[in-house]
């Protein structure tokens, strides 16, 4: 896997106890994304759609794959 | 001088008639004690009065923390987290996640309250001291995270888009978060949302919620509230 194929971050879907809101904040935080977008990205993936999102480094996609999944998201490197 | 048979028969059958007399009553004063150690409501009266000692601290007055109280209900069974799975898991088994937990406890212990807000004592409501219950946190292309303060002193996150039809304020897409199941209930919910319709000066407010996805709820999308938000 190419260290450009690494800066997708795809939310897959969630767990109970999902916190909505911090996911958006995230979402919002580490993406290009306003709030609106963000917070519409958050509510496909609630509505059981993949959301890919796209990261300037593998780091931060990384990073906000761990955050996400704190938060109850279920993430996965995309390609 | 001696005394006769026949005194000596009677005082013979008046230390035997009284033994059978005190029997019972020697026998209930044996019970009495264990009545009074297990019945509470006939409890010794006490003589003593017990002083507290200056060592001992007083009781801490009503405190304005969100911390207080409310985590001792959080793990009601309508908040069994369930780990591994996403929408299909819904419904199925009561796996505790531990780490879930954790993690709201951690959550809530950063959302302390700052002023003094809290349900009874020398505290006031926010509201109530004539500020604001409503705090915009972020607002940004029409969507909006608003913290809310409640009379139990939790403060809420809720985030949703304002659409306006006249003098009707829809919020659609509707999130809550920040309280544990069962400390603000829907009639404080919808006061909240009145109390916001009064603020952006609606006279009417439609609160459109998301689907939830925590608690027995999770998956499932409420019905929208029309409320008629008054003066």
């Amino acid at each position: 896997m190419s260290a450009s194929e690494r800066c997708i971050v795809v939310l897959a879907g969630w767990n109970v106890g999902l916190r909505t809101i911090d996911l958006m904040k995230l979402v919002r935080e580490r993406t290009s994304l306003n709030l609106a977008e963000a917070k519409a990205a958050v509510e496909r993936v609630v509505d059981g759609e993949q959301v890919p999102l796209t990261f300037a480094t593998a780091a931060e996609a990384q990073r906000f794959l761990e955050d996400a999944a704190e938060l109850g998201a279920i993430v996965h490197l995309g390609s | 001088m001696g005394l006769g048979p026949a005194l000596w028969s009677r005082i013979g059958a008046f230390v035997i008639i009284v033994g059978i007399v005190l029997l019972p009553v020697r026998a209930s004063a044996a019970t009495f004690p264990l009545l009074v150690a297990s019945v509470p409501e006939i409890g010794p009266t006490p003589t003593v009065q017990v002083i507290r000692s200056n060592a001992v601290p007083e009781p801490e007055a009503t405190r304005c923390s969100i911390n207080d109280g409310p985590l001792i209900a959080y793990d009601e069974p309508a908040n069994v987290h369930r780990g591994g799975g996403a929408r299909a898991a819904v419904g199925e088994g009561s796996e505790y996640d531990r780490s879930a937990e954790d993690t709201d406890r951690r959550e809530w212990r950063e959302l302390r309250v700052e002023g003094p807000i809290c349900d009874s004592g020398p505290c006031l409501l926010a509201a109530e001291a004539g500020a604001s219950r409503f705090t915009t946190v972020l607002a940004e292309d029409g969507a909006k995270i608003v913290e809310v303060s409640t009379k139990g002193g939790a403060r809420l996150e809720v985030a949703f888009e304002e659409v306006w039809e006249g003098n009707t304020l829809t919020l659609k897409g509707t999130h809550v978060q920040g309280a544990s199941p069962g400390q603000v209930g829907p009639k404080e919910l919808l006061n909240l949302a009145r109390e916001y319709g009064r603020e952006q000066g609606a006279g009417r407010i439609i609160v459109q919620g998301a689907t939830r996805t925590t608690s027995s709820m999770a998956g499932r999308t409420p019905r929208p509230w029309v409320l008629d938000v008054g003066e």
